[in-house]
């Protein structure tokens, strides 16, 4: 139970520093989205329940704050955290920083398509270069993780009929 | 499916969330959230301006000595415009009291000191926050209900409009930025005299539905007009860059050029009446 709750106050601080300070590191206009990105890159290292509680979390204290209607950030992160963990991830169970980088581009799109439909906007072609540099962002900090959390690997015994 | 607890925990919350959300119940729980990113955020728009603008400085010390020389040509022809404008306030002032206009105005601007953009109550307020997608251009000011800030009044920086108050919450504020897409404010093109109006948007400022009559003279003033909301006239907003409608459009488009780098803002003014 500790280690939940701990877990928890640890991404609670990881969004007070995204909105903090990541917002100011904004590439060509692109704002890194390092929730995102670090969620996914622990559902790449095995750590797919961390990976979705950082996502739900993320997603509900960015709602919170966010001009769009509540709901918006939490249904496409776990939509895209989901899609991952249950499909991509059995095609590409450790994937390479290529493929990483176009999960990340993907997923950002994905993202951002679903806020424009939120926002009820057709979205801009801006979101293309924008998904891109975040790719960029979660190629480096996919590999960072890389070198500091192992793969955790799950073996399941199955009963035999 | 213990496992899985954490997630229905966050499930629950997301539909309580959608729920109760119109009802502006987690007004102070967003209140809270603001006050506690406020520390991190001073710091960190502290720091990271100073190391940015440290590097940027560094590769631009070229460009830095242009301007500066554009710098003191404009400030040379700004005052020698502003004696000129002294003159003419001058010359104003004495032909409104041949006309008995004076004293009727000027007991009414008594409760109308928002019409002069001199005599503007300005409200100091630090940027706490800013939106998390490049789309929406919002900011985050630690002005709220309890300093009297209300839905609407302008944010200024540098004597430019900003942008204008989104939400007001009991310590803090949400901001909408003028190069949000949704951002529409109505502007007059000072020289030229057209109205229009000023929408923000990724590819940047542009004032729309200038009138087709209109001579349009690039880097001529944009001011607000002060028609609609809480506005007040006459606040600089930036300069017509050029002309992007089409001859065949019924209304005339510009681009428009604000000097004010918003990315590098620490803290802005809220006007109040």
């Amino acid at each position: 139970m500790w280690k939940i709750i701990l877990k928890v106050i640890a991404f609670v601080f990881l969004v007070i520093f995204q909105l903090a300070i990541v917002t100011k590191l904004s590439i060509g206009g692109a704002i890194p989205n390092f929730l995102l990105i670090i969620a996914i890159s622990l559902i790449f290292r095995g750590q797919s329940d961390n990976g979705l509680l950082l996502g739900g979390i993320s997603g509900l204290l960015l709602d919170l704050v966010s001009p769009l209607r509540f709901g918006a950030y939490t249904l496409f992160f776990m939509i895209v955290l989901l899609i991952i963990n249950f499909y991509i991830l059995k095609i590409f169970p450790v994937p390479s920083l290529g493929i990483s980088f176009l999960i990340f581009v993907a997923s950002l799109l994905l993202v951002d398509l679903g806020l424009f439909l939120f926002m009820g906007h057709w979205p801009f072609w801006q979101i293309f270069p924008q998904a891109i540099i975040n790719g960029i962002w979660g190629v480096l900090i996919y590999w960072i993780l890389k070198k500091v959390i192992p793969v955790r690997e799950e073996i399941r015994i199955g009963q035999s009929s | 499916m213990k496992k899985q607890r954490p997630l229905i925990i966050i499930a629950i919350l997301l539909i309580i969330g959608f729920l109760v959300w119109p009802s502006g119940v987690l007004r102070p729980v967003k209140n809270i959230f603001y006050l506690t990113v406020k520390p991190l955020a001073i710091a960190g728009n502290f720091t990271i301006n100073r190391v940015s603008l440290f590097f940027k400085n560094f590769t631009h010390l070229g460009q830095l000595a242009r301007e500066n020389q554009e710098l003191i040509k404009e400030n040379l022809d700004l005052q020698s415009q502003l004696s000129l404008l002294k003159e003419a306030q001058h010359e104003n002032e004495v032909l409104k009291k041949e006309l008995g206009f004076y004293q009727a105005n000027n007991a009414e601007s008594a409760d109308k000191t928002t019409k002069n953009p001199g005599n503007l109550k300005l409200l100091p307020a630090n940027i706490i926050g800013r939106s998390v997608t490049g789309y929406l251009r919002t900011i985050v000011i630690d002005r709220g209900k309890k300093d009297g800030v209300q839905t609407g009044q302008a944010i200024v920086s540098q004597g430019y409009l900003i942008g204008t108050v989104k939400e007001v919450l009991a310590d803090t504020s949400e901001v909408t930025l003028i190069t949000d897409y949704n951002s529409l404010v109505p502007v007059i093109l000072q020289d030229s005299r057209a109205t229009g109006l000023l929408r923000g948007g990724l590819s940047g400022l542009t004032v729309e539905d200038i009138p087709l009559n209109i001579t349009i003279n690039p880097g001529e003033p944009v001011i607000t007009s002060g028609l609609g909301g809480d506005i007040p006239f006459g606040i600089m907003v930036g300069k017509v860059g050029e002309v992007i409608s089409k001859k065949s459009e019924i209304f005339q488009k510009v681009t428009l050029n604000s000097p004010i780098q918003i990315y590098y803002l620490e803290f802005v003014f809220v006007v109040q009446p």
